[in-house]
């Protein structure tokens, strides 16, 4: 355990407060990765995985390539067809940085609720130069409409449960869901964390009106 | 009595390997405080990875993840003959865009009480299997109709037809009741309509329904 450089665990969670999770994970195993190749990759797994689910399941991943197929958004864009307001929740930024070029028309809106990170909300939404809004718990009725969505991130699918950002449990009151036409949980992982999965929360797949893999099969 | 208990103890067990498993997992560390303090500020989209941080990070708790197997929801112990494709097709006459429809039919099928779903499912497939009976009247003369509002609060609900559902309600058949215009009209339509947005769905979707049956009935009759 000795081949970490110092303060890696901080400059993942610094990462991962503005790029999501996913993200962060991606970049600091890419980084660890051109240090020290496979090894230390292991090594972060096995020092950091515990703590940070999402990064041990990128890692898990990293070794066989299989976690670098491109994110496809067609299938989430159909879903959107004759949207004009998607309210996201949740952050992952090479999701965001893939869909909010193809929502042209469509009004876009980021919840500024963090995951328990600290979360500097102007420099992340300063990325999407102006494509994307910045909305708050109490501005969930101003989005809703019946040609408006709601999306979040899933951080895999077991049976009938996945993983989503703890915003969404509070997002979705049995009110909001019937002032959104859509409730799209958009897989990031494709398959459940093998770590508990903490930072995040349970919810059921009945509670989403679409469910959509974020990977080509 | 024995099946009962052995089946109890199974769930218990379930439920305490995801109490285990967070136990196991400490809340907090102390290295979390070094969250609060100042830190440097970086972008990681400008600089990737900083690695350089001073830390007093180690890894005390390598065994800290844990597998657990997420519980399955609570589900309602009667399972409900639910078709969606069914009572969408029911509504296409109404609401033609597909995707809209399912939205009306995700409201009254999937939101609300149990019991409500069930109950607006039979009567709606019912009365739609009433007007299937039936040869239709005739191409629909766009009788008179009204939204079926979100509910929606004032400062957010002015932005025309998206503060509404892709159904409106057909009016027609309400006449048979009340004069239109009357107060005693409105007061039945804002009573079909009120209520969550479930009830006031399926209400809206019956009274459509009940007025193409009503229009069949009485173009058979001649």
């Amino acid at each position: 355990m000795t081949g970490l450089p110092g303060g890696v665990e901080q400059a993942f969670r610094v990462a991962a407060a503005e790029l999501g999770m996913y993200g962060a994970a991606r970049l600091v195993l890419r980084e660890l990765c051109a240090q020290g190749g496979a090894p230390l990759v292991d090594e972060a797994r096995a020092s950091l995985g515990g703590s940070y689910p999402v990064l041990d399941f990128v890692a898990s991943r990293w070794a066989a390539g299989e976690d670098r197929r491109p994110i496809e958004v067609d299938p989430l864009l159909g879903a959107l067809r004759g949207v004009t307001r998607l309210l996201v929740v949740g952050l992952e930024a090479e999701h965001l940085d893939a869909l909010a070029p193809r929502l042209g028309g469509v009004e876009v809106g980021l919840l500024t609720e963090s995951m328990g990170l600290e979360t500097d909300w102007r420099r992340v939404l300063a990325n999407y130069g102006g494509t994307l809004r910045p909305a708050s718990l109490a501005e969930l009725s101003l989005w809703a409409g019946s040609r408006s969505a709601l999306l979040t991130f899933v951080y895999g699918v077991n049976g009938q449960a996945v993983n989503v950002p703890p915003a969404w449990l509070r997002v979705l009151g049995p009110d909001v869901r019937t002032q959104y036409r859509e409730l799209i949980g958009w897989d990031i992982l494709g398959a459940p964390m093998e770590v508990y999965p903490r930072w995040l929360v349970e919810a059921s797949t009945e509670g989403f009106s679409r469910l959509l893999s974020s990977r080509a099969p | 009595m024995k099946k009962p208990k052995e089946k109890d103890a199974g769930a218990g067990e379930n439920r305490g390997s995801c109490a285990a498993a967070r136990a196991r997992a400490p809340l907090r560390r102390s290295t979390d405080k070094l969250d609060k303090g100042p830190r440097p500020r970086i972008n990681p989209r400008e600089v990737g990875l900083s690695i350089g941080f001073k830390s007093n990070y180690t890894n005390s708790n390598p065994g800290a993840g844990t597998s657990a197997s997420p519980h399955p929801p609570p589900r309602p112990s009667a399972p409900l003959p639910l078709d969606e494709g069914r009572l969408g097709r029911l509504l296409e006459p109404w609401i033609s865009d597909e995707d809209e429809r399912a939205f009306v039919v995700r409201c009254i099928l999937r939101e609300g009480p149990h019991h409500h779903r069930g109950a607006s499912y039979a009567l709606l497939a019912l009365l739609g299997e009433a007007v299937e009976r039936l040869a239709p009247s005739g191409p629909q003369d766009g009788g008179l109709t009204v939204a079926v509002p979100l509910r929606l609060p004032p400062h957010a609900a002015p932005r025309g037809q998206e503060a509404e559902f892709p159904l409106r309600m057909a009016t027609g058949a309400l006449e048979r009741l009340a004069p239109r215009g009357s107060r005693e009209f409105d007061a039945l339509v804002g009573s079909l309509l009120d209520g969550p947005p479930h009830h006031a769905l399926a209400n809206a979707a019956m009274v459509c329904l009940v007025d193409e049956l009503l229009r069949r009935l009485e173009a058979r009759r001649g």
